[in-house]
């Protein structure tokens, strides 16, 4: 845990660190030298990006800006399985089908600010 | 389902982490890390705090439709489309499990309601549910009616409790069958098997009523309405719907209290609650 919280300072370290040595290092190489500071370099730097990256938001797209639309017009089926939600007057649906593939929804029912987890 | 307010702030979640069938949340204000099962904060400023359960319940649109109005349903986002997998249950069910627990009487993706009365915990195995709703139940001290509704998709936990006074619930027998106007010497026949069908256990209660049309009136149109789905309490004889409210009775205009259940797989319920109990009839 404590890794992966200092993961993306860490790797930014590390590639400026590495950078610096790939240009020092640079002028002396021969071309397979130079391929592999090149391959080094690649890697580290990846590195860097992918610990700023959220990979689990690139496979299970979050929900940007939450749109309802009234129960009288959904097309949703009969059958089909929702999570479901009353505060005061404030009914809502959250079918189960979309909830499998976002996760999560941060919303505001009623007033009271709720996550919905699938 | 979890409130979002924690110290009075209200946070904002994304996810961070794939655990089997459950996940691991941030929230962008502390960046701390937050168990979605649990709703508890394992890492970071907010370590050791806890999310506030809501109320929810996992039932058909159908059935939601017919309890409320004016209710708002989540849109589907378009570029996103693609994604929503109308098969989600059964393509689930065929993932792998990484953790399996031989010994215990139920397969690892065999489906349980699952459900905790302040430290207890009790799996209900959904195939037993569906035959055996309504299903009477104490855990932890605390008399539980468990109900699959109508649909037979939908269920709710009620605290089977009214005016302070245990009960025990049962599915009412609508003497009136729904063709009986078709054939007209067809109720005396039918009240006398209803009869004879009450008196039967309650488990056979859901074959009694697929049973009963196709006996009583064997060439009549087919039904047009369903029956309704009401409980009757042994406390007060009042009639129950499937919202947990008396709609007829001396109870009338009471409800039962709810208890919060999640439907999930046994592998998930079972690692997350080691010592649960099982439900067997």
């Amino acid at each position: 845990m404590a890794i992966r919280q200092h993961a993306p300072i860490v790797s930014l370290l590390s590639a400026i660190i590495c950078l610096l040595l790939v240009l020092v290092l640079w002028q002396r190489s021969r071309v397979w030298s130079r391929i592999g500071l090149s391959i080094i370099m690649l890697i580290v730097a990846a590195s860097a990006v992918m610990s700023r990256l959220n990979y689990f938001e690139w496979m299970f797209h979050p929900v940007d800006s939450a749109r309802f639309e009234a129960e009288s017009v959904s097309k949703l089926d009969k059958t089909e399985m929702i999570l479901t939600v009353q505060y005061g007057a404030d009914a809502r649906a959250y079918p189960i089908r979309e909830m499998a593939y976002h996760h999560i929804l941060n919303d505001v029912v009623g007033g009271v600010p709720v996550a919905v987890t699938y | 389902m979890w409130t979002r307010t924690v110290n009075g702030r209200a946070l904002h979640f994304y996810l961070a982490g794939i655990n089997n069938q459950n996940f691991l949340m941030r929230d962008k204000e502390t960046g701390t890390w937050w168990q979605q099962i649990t709703g508890k904060a394992l890492y970071g400023p907010l370590q050791g705090a806890s999310l506030e359960l809501v109320p929810s319940d996992e039932i058909t649109f159908g059935e939601w439709k017919s309890e409320v109005s004016d209710g708002k349903v989540l849109a589907e986002v378009p570029k996103y489309v693609k994604e929503y997998d109308s098969n989600w249950e059964p393509d689930v069910a065929k993932l792998p499990v990484v953790i399996s627990f031989p010994g215990t009487e139920l397969k690892s993706r065999d489906v349980v309601v699952g459900l905790e009365i302040e430290g207890p915990a009790r799996a209900y195995p959904w195939d037993a549910l569906v035959k055996q709703s309504p299903v009477m139940d104490h855990v932890h001290n605390m008399p539980l009616l468990v109900a699959v509704g109508p649909d037979g998709k939908s269920f709710r936990v009620f605290v089977s409790r009214v005016d302070g006074k245990d009960t025990e619930f049962y599915l009412k027998q609508d003497p009136e069958p729904a063709a009986a106007s078709a054939k007209p010497d067809a109720p005396p026949e039918t009240k006398v098997g209803e009869e004879k069908k009450q008196k039967e256990k309650q488990t056979e209660a859901k074959e009694t009523e697929k049973e009963k049309p196709a006996s009583a009136t064997p060439s009549a149109a087919p039904s047009p309405t369903p029956k309704p789905w009401i409980l009757l309490d042994t406390a007060t004889a009042s009639e129950w719907n499937f919202q947990g409210c008396a709609i007829s009775g001396p109870s009338q205009g009471k409800c039962l209290d709810r208890i919060p259940a999640l439907k999930d797989y046994w592998f998930d319920w079972r690692n997350y609650h080691p010592d649960t109990t099982l439900y067997k009839r």
